[in-house]
């Protein structure tokens, strides 16, 4: 996660340098020229797409990671919009997914599972 | 340990049973109304009973299959199985959808909705949490069916092909997982009943990872069904420029012109479509018309500028 960071931040400097840092730098107090609005509104349009590019591996690292097989991870990825990539960047870990978790939790989940299904809450062992 | 999930257990079934029993009652009024008292169910609907770990898989396979696509869990699990997570994410199953060209679409997180996809043929894969808030246990299944007699939803889930559940017992582990369900539509068909911005939203994403030729029949469906939806021929325009439909890029073009005519993009895209068609003195007036449409704010106005430069390019003594 941490040389996540260091790659977003050094991709920024790169879109900054590459862009000029002149536009964000009025000389005095005044309307921002047209062309200005223009060049920011690419650079943050660059920014996003490197962004992008970045998560792109990210995402595909971390399904590796995840187990899953390389070759699949790939296509995978190409078949994700980029809000999907970003949102799977951030929070990979932490969205649902079928299945469960940690055998740590097994067992008070299951002593709570008890008491809500006797009480007609849940309905997790018609299931199983 | 046991003593403190016990308690914290009571306390969370005083909770989360508040106010149920209206709301109960409210459910089934509505969907004995909607079923008019007749059941239900797919019976077509395939089943493939999973393996450990693998609802994502068999529900995904189980949707697609509904929809003609020859397919099986083991197929779909190299797609969207997370081995490290023991399970399959929501973002995943829909991207592979996608990949067959088929259109996954967000239900509306009501039972009635729920109910209505069933009646018009639709299987809806949707996510559980069979748990609680706090210990989730996510489940994928399909919902088959509706039997308005015992107030109970069909579903192939687990290991059970034809799995019964009390309507309300399902909303709530439904609710759980965010009332999360979609039906996987077949581009051209017919979207009836739907809502018009979620359909064209879900067809974009079909188009943005390259699956043109079925998002632009997604989107001649949607204007065939709204007609007055400005975003849908746009996005029709879009789709037919991509594969090189030129004609019809431009109808839809004009068509978002008489319903919004101060819409910078399709004026931009219109432009480039007279173009590339050779009528680039038309095609200059357009950005005109575009440029005088955006706002000297408005972010889409460096975009128009540098397709009126482009054009101009293609024919330099063209200026305006």
């Amino acid at each position: 996660m941490h040389n996540l960071r260091v790659q977003r931040f050094a991709a920024l400097l790169v879109t900054l340098s590459l862009t000029g840092m002149s536009v964000l730098q009025p000389a005095a107090a005044a309307i921002i020229s047209t062309r200005a609005a223009i060049e920011l509104g690419q650079r943050q349009a660059r920014i996003d797409h490197i962004n992008q590019v970045l998560a792109r591996d990210e995402v595909r690292d971390m399904l590796v990671g995840m187990g899953v097989d390389p070759d699949d991870a790939s296509s995978r990825i190409n078949s994700l919009t980029d809000e999907e990539l970003m949102a799977l960047d951030q929070d990979m870990k932490n969205l649902p997914a079928s299945g469960t978790g940690g055998l740590e939790v097994i067992s008070i989940v299951a002593i709570v599972l008890i008491v809500l299904e006797l009480l007609h809450v849940t309905n997790f062992f018609n299931e199983f | 340990m046991p003593r403190w999930a016990l308690l914290w257990a009571a306390m969370a079934v005083v909770l989360l049973s508040a106010g149920c029993s209206s709301q109960g009652r409210l459910a089934k009024a509505a969907l004995l109304e909607k079923s008019e008292g007749r059941p239900v169910e797919l019976t077509g609907t395939p089943f493939h009973a999973q393996t450990t770990d693998q609802c994502g898989p068999a529900a995904l396979a189980t949707v697609l299959e509904a929809a003609g696509i020859e397919t099986d869990p083991e197929t779909i699990a190299a797609q969207v199985y997370i081995p490290a997570r023991h399970g399959s994410l929501q973002i995943e199953l829909l991207a592979a959808t996608r990949n067959y060209g088929l259109l996954p679409y967000p239900v509306e997180p009501d039972l009635v909705t729920l109910l209505g996809e069933i009646q018009s043929g639709h299987p809806v894969l949707v996510l559980q949490n069979l748990g609680i808030g706090m210990l989730p246990i996510w489940h994928y299944a399909v919902v088959v069916g509706y039997l308005p007699q015992s107030n109970q939803f069909v579903l192939r889930s687990g290991k059970y092909r034809r799995h019964l559940v009390p309507a309300l017992k399902f909303f709530r582990t439904w609710r759980r997982a965010d009332t999360w369900g979609v039906v996987v539509l077949t581009p051209g068909e017919s979207l009836a009943g739907r809502n018009e911005e979620t359909v064209v939203a879900a067809v974009a994403n079909l188009e943005a990872v390259g699956q043109t030729v079925a998002a632009a029949a997604a989107y001649q469906a949607a204007v065939r069904e709204w007609p007055g939806y400005a975003t849908a021929w746009l996005g029709l325009g879009n789709a037919n420029y991509a594969l090189g439909r030129l004609p019809l890029a431009e109808q839809a073009y004009q068509r978002v012109r008489v319903l919004d005519a101060g819409n910078v993009i399709a004026l931009n895209n219109l432009a480039l479509v007279q173009a590339d068609l050779g009528r680039v003195v038309e095609a200059l007036e357009t950005i005109k018309t575009a440029l005088s449409e955006a706002e000297a704010s408005d972010a889409l106005r460096g975009l128009v500028l540098q397709t009126r430069t482009e054009i101009r390019h293609r024919r330099p003594d063209a200026g305006i």
